[in-house]
């Protein structure tokens, strides 16, 4: 599993007879591109503390390149608008103020309210950038391309941490740990929405569907403790599940070049690779652009929606 | 919406209209599909655990309907 990346770049390299010698298995091939970094094989080994593995995997590394390029580019943009003399937003910051401006105005406002809008469009600005950012990284084959200079260029020590990156999948919200993370996170604010706008005991209460017999609210109870745990759930088999798949889609249409070569020869593989595989995955490649800014934004968009629940529970 | 709006600036104004009209139906759909995938994966956990398939799983499967068309009716009614 842990070769079969650089095994599909051998086979770009070196022609296609040795792939049909060494025998191509697709099901390898795309797992090991989506996965993250294998355990026994992390790219920085760490203790074990508590019974939890602190090594570092390939989509831990992703998270923290993807939270200090949004830090950077962010930070560096907003204190250079602070340092002007005019405050005449220029190139970047017009874009970063118009995302701003668009998420308060058209989805934390219609959802939560005017009156909280203050207080969560910041939450919901950095769990939407940080997915976009993630998603967006995880499109850009950077690692395969260090693979790729790696046959060609540079042979480095199979062990050495550039050539550990090219093991494993990039995008971090395609690991379902993560966005199981971020969804958590949606779950206390609701939870802290509903508290702050009715107090803690009140929102409790609220789960409680006003009007009915006591006999009917008891059973109502576990369904409605079920529907909240259900809510964070769902968050994090979207996000996670679509950035897979949109990745899956695209190298199971390219893997069926080496499929046909080994079958019929490299002649018929490379015509179905000019005809089908490639334009195919090019085209998918441009809806997945689309599919990283819409999961950013559902994702978004589904927080801001249950915090004005939790805030405007009224029955 | 101001009327100097046109093309592509006017239809991405519609949409966001409908999208952020259709947040609270999106949220009720994804919470039914969530809570039928959750409950029926548990008891489909459970009956593998304890070799007691598949009553497990059906039950899972009958409380996320439950569950999911309770949390999609009270989106409904809402209103």
């Amino acid at each position: 599993m842990m070769f079969a990346q650089p095994e599909a770049h051998e086979a770009i390299a070196q022609g296609a007879h040795e792939a049909a010698a060494e025998g191509f298995n697709a099901g390898e091939l795309l797992i090991g591109h989506v996965s993250n970094s294998p355990l026994d094989h992390p790219l920085i080994h760490l203790p074990t503390l508590f019974g939890i593995d602190f090594s570092v995997t390939k989509h831990v590394f992703m998270l923290w390149l993807v939270a200090a390029t949004v830090f950077l580019v962010v930070t560096v943009a907003v204190r250079s608008y602070l340092r002007q003399e005019q405050m005449i937003p220029r190139r970047f910051m017009n874009s970063i103020e118009a995302l701003v401006e668009y998420l308060r105005d058209s989805v934390v406002q219609p959802n939560v309210g005017a009156k909280w809008v203050r207080t969560w469009t910041p939450l919901l600005l950095t769990l939407f950038v940080f997915i976009l950012a993630a998603n967006a990284i995880g499109l850009i084959p950077i690692f395969d391309v260090v693979g790729l200079l790696n046959h060609s260029v540079l042979h480095l020590d199979p062990e050495s941490f550039l050539m550990r990156l090219t093991h494993g999948g990039t995008t971090a919200t395609a690991n379902f740990n993560v966005t199981a993370a971020l969804a958590m996170v949606t779950f206390g604010a609701i939870i802290v929405a509903g508290s702050k706008a009715h107090g803690f005991v009140k929102h409790w209460k609220n789960l409680m569907p006003g009007g009915v017999s006591p006999a009917l609210g008891i059973v109502l109870i576990p369904i409605e403790i079920l529907g909240m745990l259900v809510r964070p759930f769902a968050l994090t088999m979207r996000l996670a599940a679509n950035m897979t798949g949109g990745h899956l889609a695209i190298l199971a249409i390219l893997s069926f070049v080496f499929i046909f070569t080994e079958m019929a020869g490299a002649a018929v593989g490379m015509g179905v690779g000019l005809v089908f595989s490639v334009p195919l995955a090019v085209g998918i490649s441009a809806i997945e652009i689309i599919v990283v800014l819409v999961q950013a934004y559902v994702f978004t968009l589904l927080t801001a929606v249950f915090i004005g629940m939790a805030i405007h529970a009224h029955h | 919406m101001p009327n100097q709006k046109r093309g592509l600036a006017r239809s991405l104004q519609v949409f966001q209209d409908t999208v952020v009209t259709a947040g609270p139906a999106a949220g009720a759909s994804y919470t039914l599909i969530g809570a039928i995938i959750l409950l029926g994966g548990i008891g489909f956990a459970v009956d593998r655990w304890r070799g007691t398939s598949p009553w497990f799983l059906l039950g899972g499967l009958a409380l996320g309907l439950i569950v999911g068309f309770y949390q999609l009716a009270r989106a409904v009614w809402r209103k």
